[in-house]
């Protein structure tokens, strides 16, 4: 369970302070996956990084009682210079638990996983960002976390990868849920069963996906 | 009537001007003070009047004044044949110390403690160093687990500091990490393992010929050094000039590595602040590791060096060069954290912060020695703590190394790296939730 309590979070730029939101309060069960839409530039991915853990609010509190990913994107959390295989092991080596040397293991899925052969073991910042998405998706689903928090990663990439997320999604989903952020909405309508829509700085809950894909168009002006 | 004849016979070492006094007065060889049982009651009477009725007993040094000398050898005694004199007259005349220390022959830690009590005691005796000028045991290990007894609670605390709040926030927000509930320390062993890998990457990628670019430019540094001691200004110091050197390059190098590199330590890992677990102060504690395993490889080269083709130098105390090395990176590690968040707060100190730092390259006796500063100079280079570490390192390889023992101390250098280190962490859990807001 994900509980949400009067969370604000604001920049400021140039001077001027702009609320992402204000006073949000939601709950998420286990069990339940979430779907998280919203315009552009709405707070969707303020909102996972929060859940995350790698910004801070302004005020409230994100309380959770079970693992949660780092936010999986396109964005962050490789070091351009160094390898898929370095960033792999780096992190690999912070998640590897007790038995530390298990993280070896971990790379090699990971490298199975994404398929981009040689460049496996170039630097990060060379990559077209469908490689980047086989990677960090890759890097997300070889460890077991409860919540998966996933901004905008299956969107990217062939069919064949596709093919290949839809498949794991799939399995990940008997053990954990997940807080999915994405534009294209396929990916959405496979694993997702109720839909939170970011509008405004308010929150709307919808406890079936398709009601909350219909308001979600109605409010972009495009149904 | 016949003429009382009394033949008074001291013991050998007594000093000339003691058995004079002792002649002259009535009461005390009523006492029995020329014998030799009677030894510590006759130095409690010392302590306690000699000095008011004799002012000038107690001038000079020991080389000079012999009673001086006498005050500073191991007693009679048959019990406390191995404390000094005047320190078994201390220890007579106080009760708390005696109560603190009963059996002080075998209390290894008793002759370390009173060293540092000596100079407070309300005695009016000259200091602690004009008995013993040259320590025996300047600083071993004793003296070091004395001093880390001593400061004992204040490690506790600071390890309460670090890892407290990282078990208390993770376990609030982001819960059980993956594989189970791990503990504060767990957590921390991986990420620090992580982040060392990391970092060897990063810094082996970033200069040319791999491996062993890293070590090329401290040695570099060290030849060029060299040459201008070695040929232009000849050989002036108390140890092999090479030696000296090494010990000020390499130490200086390693605290200005760490000082400078934990300005941008949170730039540089910006990406990996995206994992949970990583936070802040990890990236300057394993820059810290990183950069003192570095410069002790770089260390030991250089001296084996200076070894096979120069000097055959003999390490007098190995405990001294290890103690005084992990205080310097203490000392740097709690900089390097204050440096970190003033870098974050404010990002025009970036540019600013180092041109501070490296001119204390030219303070710290990279290049000199203390006893080469005039007297009257010294206050205003001793302060600085990487000059007492370095001074200290050349002083354990050999004690001919002229060393003000007045001014240069383990103890200072190690009582700074706390105060820095624990200011530093103060600082950044008042500063954390910031540095990670974006």
């Amino acid at each position: 369970m994900i509980e949400v309590k009067n969370l604000t979070k604001s920049y400021i730029f140039k001077g001027k302070r702009s609320y992402v939101f204000k006073d949000l309060s939601f709950k998420i069960e286990r069990g339940q996956s979430v779907a998280l839409l919203g315009k552009n530039g709405a707070g969707k991915s303020t909102l996972l990084r929060l859940i995350g853990g790698i910004d801070q609010p302004d005020r409230g509190s994100i309380v959770a009682d079970c693992s949660v990913s780092w936010p999986v994107g396109l964005v962050g959390g490789f070091q351009g210079s160094l390898s898929a295989r370095e960033n792999v092991t780096f992190v690999s080596k912070i998640y590897s638990g007790t038995d530390t040397d298990k993280f070896e293991e971990k790379v090699e899925m990971v490298a199975e996983f994404a398929e981009i052969g040689t460049y496996f073991d170039k630097p990060f910042k060379t990559y077209s960002s469908g490689m980047a998405a086989r990677v960090t998706f890759g890097l997300s689903m070889a460890f077991d976390f409860d919540v998966y928090l996933l901004d905008e990663v299956t969107g990217a990439g062939d069919a064949k990868f596709r093919q290949k997320t839809k498949k794991i999604l799939k399995e990940k989903q008997e053990k954990s849920d997940f807080i999915m952020v994405n534009h294209t909405l396929w990916g959405l309508k496979f694993n997702c069963d109720r839909a939170l829509i970011l509008h405004d700085g308010k929150m709307m809950e919808f406890d079936n996906l398709n009601d909350g894909i219909k308001e979600h168009k109605r409010l972009m002006g495009i149904a | 009537m016949a003429k009382e004849k009394l033949e008074y016979y001291f013991p050998d070492d007594y000093p000339e001007n003691l058995r004079l006094i002792i002649l002259q007065r009535k009461d005390l060889l009523e006492k029995g003070y020329y014998k030799k049982e009677n030894e510590r009651s006759l130095v409690i009477w010392i302590i306690l009047n000699g000095i008011k009725e004799y002012p000038g007993l107690l001038k000079g040094d020991i080389v000079q004044n012999e009673f001086l000398y006498w005050l500073s050898k191991n007693s009679s005694d048959k019990y406390f044949s191995k404390l000094p004199r005047i320190i078994l007259g201390i220890w007579d005349l106080n009760r708390s110390i005696r109560i603190r220390f009963p059996k002080p022959n075998e209390n290894k830690f008793f002759l370390n403690w009173i060293k540092i009590k000596f100079d407070f005691l309300t005695l009016g005796i000259p200091k602690y160093s004009v008995f013993f000028p040259r320590i025996e045991h300047f600083s071993n290990i004793d003296y070091f687990l004395f001093f880390l007894s001593n400061i004992f609670w204040k490690i506790k605390l600071i390890a309460l500091i670090i890892w407290y709040p990282r078990r208390v926030i993770d376990g609030n927000i982001s819960g059980i990490p993956v594989a189970g509930n791990l503990n504060g320390f767990q957590i921390q062993f991986n990420v620090i393992r992580a982040l060392i890998y990391r970092e060897l990457k990063t810094r082996i990628s970033q200069v040319r010929f791999g491996v062993l670019g890293v070590f090329l430019e401290p040695i570099g540094v060290f030849i060029i050094f060299c040459t201008i001691f070695a040929l232009i200004r000849g050989k002036r110091a108390d140890i092999d000039i090479e030696l000296f050197l090494a010990c000020g390059i390499v130490l200086y190098s390693m605290f200005q590595e760490i000082a400078i590199r934990s300005i941008n330590a949170m730039q540089a890992n910006e990406a990996l602040f995206f994992y949970r677990p990583v936070k802040p102060i990890d990236t300057v504690l394993a820059r810290t590791v990183v950069e003192s395993c570095i410069f002790g490889i770089v260390f030991v080269v250089l001296i084996s060096l200076i070894f096979l083709f120069k000097e055959m130098w003999v390490l007098e105390n190995f405990a001294l060069v290890v103690i005084a090395y992990l205080g310097l990176a203490l000392f740097s590690f709690g900089l390097g954290l204050i440096l970190m968040i003033i870098g974050h707060k404010f990002p025009i100190s970036r540019q600013i912060l180092p041109l501070f730092i490296r001119p204390l390259w030219l303070i710290s006796g990279v290049i000199f020695g203390v006893s080469r500063i005039p007297y009257n100079l010294r206050p205003f280079v001793t302060w600085n703590p990487i000059l007492q570490a370095i001074e200290l390192t050349r002083y354990s390889f050999t004690s001919g190394y002229n060393v003000p023992v007045d001014v240069i101390s383990l103890s200072y250098l190690w009582t700074f790296a706390l105060i820095i280190s624990t200011f530093g962490l103060f600082i950044y859990l008042r500063n954390e939730k910031f540095l990670l807001t974006k």
